[in-house]
C-alpha cells in the first residue's frame, strides 16, 4: 500500500484537497498546509520550553494566599500538598500532588521523549509511542484541576477579614505552564511518528 | 478506478525564518519569569538581627515587625547568641526602610499589659506578640544588628516635644511612666527617677509632647501630685488626689502661673515642688537665683521649726529655713544649748530687682535691723504647731546689729518668740476650762440620774404601767363608741329640743292638775268639816251623795292621774335617755337632769297618791 507521503502528496486539513508536497497553501481554501518536516517540531519544542520555564515559578511562588483573622499563610503547590498530608487528607493530597507535580512533569518528559525519538533514523515501538502521545493529549487538560481548585476557592472564600483566599503568582504560572504544554502536545503531529518509517527515498 | 491525481501544485518557495516565531513564546516566558524572580529578589528585605533577653512569644515566619502599626517585616529565624545569653531574632525588613535603621532605632516586643494607666496590647492576645520598631525619620548609618528593649520606651523619639529634668528631694512615689498633667490633661510622661551624681537628690526626666511643651517657660512650676494629700487648715479640711493613675504610680503636674519667662530649652532643669501650694508660693522666687543666707540663734523652744519653713517679712514669704541645728554655746560662763537656724532669703522677694544680688539684700537687711528689724518665731496657724520665722519691725528698745559669725554667715538679732504669748493665752483658756465646776455638775447630774433610775425601778411605777396599758386599751376600745355616741348625739339633739319644748307645754297643764287636786282636797276637807260640825242625819245622805260625787270626781281625777303619770314617766324616761346620750358634763344637761328628777319625783308622788286614793278612797274623808 502506498501512503500519501510515499506518493509525495499532502492533504489540506481544512478542506481535504490533496496537494503536492512542497505546496505552502491550499489552492482551494488558501489555508496553510501542514508542514511535515522537522521544522514543525520547533513549535513543539518552543511551547515545551515555555511550559517548563513558567513551571518553575509555579512551584516556587505561593499558589494560595490564605488570610484569616489571626493568621496569614502562603502555600506553594508542594507545600499545600504536604500540609494536606499532615492534616491527614491523604486522598486530596495525592490528587493535588498527582495533578500538579506528576502529570506536568510526566508530560514534559513524555513530549520531550516523543520529540527526541523522531531524530532516530529507525525508530522502534511506533505504536507504543503513539499511545503515549494519545495519553499525553488526553491527560494534559486534567492538570488544570489545580487551577480550578484555586479559582473556586478564591471565588468562594471572600469573607472579608474573617477568611480570604487569593490566588498567588504561581496560579497564573501554573495555568500558563499547563496551557503551554497542551499547545506543545497539540503542535506535535503524531504523523511524524509514523513518517520516520516511511521517508520517501 | 483511476489513481487519484493531485491537483497542480501551487509551489511557492518556502521562505521564512529558519527559526519559527513560536520561539518568542518561551523567550517571553523566560523574560517574564526572570523579571519576577529579580523583582522578588530586589523586593526582598534586609535581614536585621535584634537581640532580646527572652523570645517571649516570638515565632519564626509568624511574628511581624511593625512600624507605626504597619507591618514592615517578618521574623525569619529565632536563634541564640553565641554564649546563649540572648535570643536573636532575624527579621526581614522592608528594603526602603533599611536606611533609617541607625543607632536610634529601638525594638521591643508588644505583649498584653495591664497597668494603672490602662490595658495595652490587648490585640496581641489573639494575634500573638509582635515586635515594634521605632526610629526617627532621618536616614543615618544603617545597622543590621540591634539590641531589643525589654519594655516599650515611654516616649517616642519621633514625637515632637520638650524634654525636662526635674530635681526633687526624693522620688516620692513617682515611678517610670507616671503622667505629667497640665490642668488634668496628660501631656507627657516621666521616666524612672535617677539618683543625681551628688546623691543628695533625684533627677526625673520627663517628656512633654507638643503642642503642650510651648506652655513651659523658665517660670513654670512643677509639683508632685502623687498619692493623696489631706490638709487641715483655717479653711477646713481638704482632700486632694489628681487621678487614680497618679494615686498608684504618682504623677507630676505643672503650670505657668506668671507670664514673662523665656521658653524652656530642651532638657531644662526645674525643681519639683511637694504640692501645688508650695509651687505657688515659690512663684516669685527663682530657685536658681542666689539667695542670701543668714543665721539666727533662738533661745526658746523651736520644736515646730522645720527645714523648709517659711521666712516672712511683713507677712509675705521671702525665703525659707535652710537648716536647723543645735549648737552648744557659752553664755555667762556656762554651756547652753541653743538653736541655730539658717535662713535663705530671696533678694527678689525683698523687692530688689533681678540685677541686685545678695550684697544689696544684705545692705537692705542691715538698714532694716538698725531701724528695729528683729527675727522672731511665730506659729504658722492656730491649728498647727508649725513655726514660721517672722522678720518683724519693732520700736527700737535696744540697739542691735548684724554680726558676722565664724561660719561666715551674718547673724540677725532675735527677740523672744511670740509663740510663748500664744501658749500663755492658751494656757489661760485651759485654766478657765479647768476651773469650771465640772465635778459638781457631774455629781448633781449623777444624783439626778440615780433618782430617776430609782423612781423608774420602784414597784409603784411598775404597777402603774399595766394599769396605764389597760386604760389605754380601754380608751382605744372606747374610741369607736365615743365616735358613735357623738354621732348619736348629733342625731338626737333636735329630738331633745322637741322634748324640752313638749315638756314646756306640759308644765302648765301639770300645774293645773295639781291645783285641781289641791282644790278637790280642800273641798273634801270643807265637806268633812261641815259634816263633823252639822251632825245632821238629814244632810248625811246629801253629804254622802255629794261625797260620793266628790269621790267620783276624785276618782275620775285619780283615773286621769295614772295616765298623766304614765305620760310623765315616758317623758322622763325619754328625757333620761336623751340626757344619757348627752353625757354628764354640761350644765344644761345637769339642770335638765335635776328638773327631770324633780318631775320624776312629782310623778312618783302623784302615782303613790293616786294609788293610795284608789286603794283607800275614804282616806280622803278620814284625813289619813
Amino acid at each position: 500500500m502506498t501512503t500519501a507521503r510515499q506518493a509525495g502528496l499532502i492533504a489540506c486539513v481544512t478542506c481535504g484537497r490533496v496537494e503536492h508536497r512542497g505546496a505552502l497553501h491550499c489552492a482551494r481554501c488558501g489555508d496553510t498546509l501542514p508542514e511535515h518536516s522537522r521544522r514543525s517540531l520547533q513549535a513543539v519544542w518552543a511551547w515545551l520550553v515555555a511550559g517548563i520555564i513558567v513551571y518553575i515559578p509555579a512551584n516556587t511562588y505561593p499558589m494560595l494566599r490564605t488570610s484569616t483573622l489571626l493568621d496569614k499563610t502562603e502555600s506553594t503547590i508542594v507545600g499545600g500538598a504536604i500540609e494536606l498530608l499532615q492534616y491527614g487528607s491523604y486522598g486530596v493530597a495525592f490528587i493535588v500532588f498527582f495533578a500538579s507535580i506528576v502529570i506536568p512533569i510526566g508530560k514534559f518528559i513524555a513530549i520531550g521523549y516523543l520529540a527526541l525519538s523522531l531524530r532516530r533514523a529507525r525508530p522502534d515501538r511506533v505504536h507504543q509511542r503513539h499511545v503515549l502521545y494519545e495519553v499525553v493529549e488526553f491527560i494534559g487538560r486534567w492538570s488544570m484541576i489545580d487551577v480550578f481548585v484555586v479559582a473556586i476557592l478564591s471565588a468562594l472564600v471572600q469573607l472579608g477579614s474573617v477568611a480570604t483566599i487569593n490566588p498567588g503568582i504561581a496560579a497564573v504560572s501554573f495555568l500558563l505552564s499547563v496551557a503551554f504544554t497542551m499547545l506543545s502536545a497539540q503542535s506535535f503531529d503524531p504523523k511524524l511518528i509514523w513518517d520516520a518509517d516511511e521517508e520517501p527515498q | 478506478m483511476t489513481e487519484p491525481t493531485a491537483a497542480d501544485p501551487v509551489v511557492r518557495r518556502a521562505r521564512g525564518p529558519r527559526f519559527s516565531v513560536i520561539w518568542l513564546v518561551p523567550i517571553i516566558a523566560l523574560a517574564v519569569s526572570l523579571g519576577i524572580a529579580w523583582q522578588t529578589y530586589a523586593d526582598r528585605g534586609v535581614l536585621i538581627e535584634i537581640a532580646f533577653d527572652s523570645a517571649s512569644g516570638i515565632a519564626a515566619e509568624k511574628t511581624e515587625l511593625r512600624y507605626r502599626d504597619v507591618t514592615v517585616g517578618l521574623v525569619e529565624q529565632v536563634r541564640f547568641s553565641g554564649d546563649l545569653s540572648k535570643v536573636i531574632a532575624s527579621v526581614r525588613i522592608n528594603r526602603d526602610l533599611a536606611p533609617y535603621l541607625d543607632e536610634d532605632a529601638d525594638f521591643w516586643v508588644v505583649r498584653p499589659e495591664i497597668t494603672a494607666q490602662g490595658i495595652s496590647g490587648l490585640s496581641t492576645v489573639l494575634s500573638g506578640v509582635y515586635i515594634v520598631g521605632q526610629w526617627d525619620s532621618s536616614p543615618g548609618t544603617a545597622q543590621t544588628s540591634f539590641e531589643g528593649l525589654e519594655d516599650a520606651p515611654l516616649n517616642d523619639p519621633t514625637e515632637e516635644g520638650t524634654r525636662i529634668r526635674l530635681t526633687a528631694r526624693d522620688s516620692n512615689s513617682i515611678v517610670a511612666g507616671a503622667p505629667i498633667l497640665y490642668k488634668g490633661i496628660p501631656v507627657g510622661n516621666v521616666e524612672a527617677p535617677q539618683l543625681a551624681e551628688s546623691r543628695d537628690h533625684v533627677v526625673i526626666t520627663g517628656f512633654i509632647r507638643a503642642p503642650y511643651d510651648s506652655i513651659i517657660t523658665t517660670d513654670t512650676r512643677f509639683w508632685d501630685i502623687s498619692g493623696v494629700s489631706v490638709s487641715l487648715d483655717t479653711s477646713g479640711v481638704s482632700l486632694n488626689f489628681a487621678s487614680l493613675a497618679s494615686l498608684v504610680q504618682g504623677g507630676v503636674s505643672f503650670d505657668t502661673f506668671v507670664a514673662g519667662g523665656r521658653p524652656a530649652t530642651d532638657a531644662e532643669t526645674f525643681p519639683l515642688y511637694a504640692d501645688e501650694s508650695a509651687a505657688r508660693s515659690s512663684l516669685l522666687s527663682d530657685p536658681t537665683a542666689e539667695r542670701l543666707r543668714v543665721m539666727v540663734i533662738f533661745d526658746g523652744a523651736v520644736g515646730g521649726l522645720t527645714e523648709g519653713a517659711t521666712v516672712r517679712f511683713r507677712g509675705v514669704p521671702v525665703g525659707e529655713v535652710d537648716n536647723v541645728a543645735m549648737i552648744a554655746a557659752d553664755r555667762d560662763g556656762r554651756k547652753v544649748v541653743r538653736m541655730r537656724a539658717i535662713l535663705a532669703i530671696s533678694p527678689a522677694r525683698l523687692g530688689l530687682s533681678e540685677d541686685d544680688g545678695v550684697d544689696e539684700a544684705m545692705d537692705l537687711l542691715t538698714a532694716y535691723v538698725e531701724e528695729g528689724l528683729r527675727v522672731r518665731l511665730a506659729t504658722a496657724s492656730l491649728l498647727s504647731s508649725e513655726l514660721v520665722v517672722d522678720l518683724v519691725e519693732l520700736p527700737v528698745e535696744e540697739e542691735a546689729e548684724i554680726v558676722m559669725t565664724e561660719m561666715g554667715l551674718p547673724q540677725l538679732p532675735t527677740i523672744e518668740a511670740q509663740v510663748t504669748d500664744l501658749n500663755a493665752t492658751a494656757e489661760g483658756v485651759f485654766q478657765r476650762i479647768n476651773n469650771l465646776p465640772v465635778e459638781e455638775v457631774l455629781a448633781s447630774i449623777q444624783g439626778l440620774v440615780d433618782n430617776a433610775s430609782a423612781l423608774i425601778a420602784s414597784e409603784d411605777i411598775r404597777a402603774v404601767a399595766p394599769g396605764i396599758n389597760a386604760t389605754l386599751a380601754d380608751l382605744r376600745a372606747l374610741q369607736p363608741e365615743v365616735t358613735e355616741t357623738l354621732a348619736n348625739f348629733r342625731s338626737i339633739s333636735p329630738e331633745v329640743n322637741a322634748t324640752l319644748a313638749e315638756f314646756r307645754t306640759i308644765a302648765p297643764e301639770l300645774n293645773e292638775t295639781l291645783d285641781e287636786a289641791t282644790a278637790t282636797l280642800e273641798e273634801v276637807r270643807l265637806i268633812v268639816a261641815g259634816l263633823r260640825e252639822s251632825g245632821a242625819t238629814e244632810n248625811i245622805n246629801n253629804v254622802f251623795a255629794s261625797a260620793a260625787n266628790a269621790a267620783d270626781a276624785v276618782e275620775a281625777a285619780a283615773g286621769e292621774l295614772p295616765k298623766l303619770t304614765a305620760r310623765l314617766a315616758t317623758l322622763a324616761s325619754r328625757t333620761e335617755k336623751v340626757i344619757d346620750s348627752y353625757g354628764d358634763n354640761s350644765r344644761l344637761i345637769n339642770g335638765a337632769l335635776s328638773t327631770l328628777r324633780d318631775v320624776s319625783e312629782a310623778a312618783d308622788a302623784l302615782r303613790s297618791l293616786a294609788r293610795a286614793i284608789q286603794r283607800n278612797p275614804n282616806s280622803l274623808i278620814i284625813g289619813r
